[in-house]
């Protein structure tokens, strides 16, 4: 599972710090309202969020072995 | 001397500001009268890391409900009186010999408010949201606490809708201790360190600091 790599011009729950890094799933959480869609109007898009695990050094070139970073992530903001 | 007496007589721009916008929420009717009031006295005494403490203490003390807060954090939690807003979506890490984890929330400030409170200045501070995530070990030793180099440290962004919170280690030796002895709070103190304890403040430990 990868994150998209994409930068919205309008808000977003996507940390910069994860896109177009790849991660696995570790937990699935409930189906929320998309933030993304919600901060812009009376719209509302519900989709299931997860907690992805990365590997701190997938993360950052000096990432230290045996540490893991996990973000909780909406499904629009993952692919594949 | 006189310029402060006068400071404190003054009301200040942010309080003006404050002000009106609560009579305007109430004249509008978006709020109940005593509302604000209402939800300060709660926060100031009875929300706050003491409520944390006892989910902790309980887990520490009794192990079925230990395994039941570890499976579904927010209905164990609720068990003990705890819940609501910031609180709905509880995900309780374990702290052990092999892990460390620790919470942070890189984009703003989500925290656990039922069982911590509001989150303390320190947690809100970029530098903080920003190392935890790129150098959580050297961040943890300069706040303190000193994690062997063999341990894990697994960072639990709650960039959604989970709130997390860590159940610590219990300290050994307390293992005759009653649920209402064995508190962090006191655990935690210098006379009964863990050893992975970072600082006298509950709160800061039950997420991982």
């Amino acid at each position: 599972m990868r994150v998209r790599e994409w930068h919205p011009p309008g808000h977003t729950r996507c940390p910069g710090y994860v896109r177009g890094k790849a991660g696995v799933v570790v937990r699935v959480d409930g189906t929320y309202s998309v933030p993304d869609v919600e901060a812009h109007g009376s719209a509302r898009r519900y989709e299931p969020t997860y907690s992805v695990r990365f590997d701190a050094a997938g993360l950052w070139r000096d990432g230290q072995r045996g540490v893991s970073v996990h973000v909780d992530l909406w499904d629009s903001y993952l692919e594949g | 001397m006189s310029e402060g007496r006068h400071h404190q007589a003054s009301v200040s721009p942010v309080e003006q500001r404050v002000a009106a916008l609560e009579a305007l929420l109430t004249e509008r009717g978006l709020v109940p009268e005593g509302f604000v009031e209402e939800i300060t006295r709660r926060y100031e005494s009875e929300i706050g890391p003491m409520n944390g403490a006892k989910v902790v203490a309980r887990a520490w003390a009794d192990p079925k409900y230990r395994e039941r807060l570890l499976a579904e954090g927010t209905a164990a939690i609720a068990e003990l009186g705890f819940g609501g807003a910031e609180g709905d979506h509880m995900v309780v890490v374990e702290n052990t010999a092999a892990v460390h984890n620790v919470i942070v929330c890189t984009l703003c400030s989500c925290y656990p408010w039922p069982v911590l409170g509001l989150p303390p200045a320190w947690y809100k501070d970029p530098p903080y949201r920003a190392r935890m995530v790129r150098e959580p070990r050297a961040l943890l030793a300069e706040m303190g606490c000193q994690l062997p180099g063999d341990v894990e440290i697994r960072v639990w962004d709650s960039s959604a809708e989970v709130r997390y919170l860590v159940l610590p280690q219990r300290p050994p030796g307390t293992d005759g201790l009653d649920v209402a002895e064995d508190e962090p709070s006191r655990s935690g103190s210098p006379s009964r360190g863990t050893g992975r304890r970072s600082s006298p403040k509950m709160g800061a430990r039950l997420i991982g600091t």
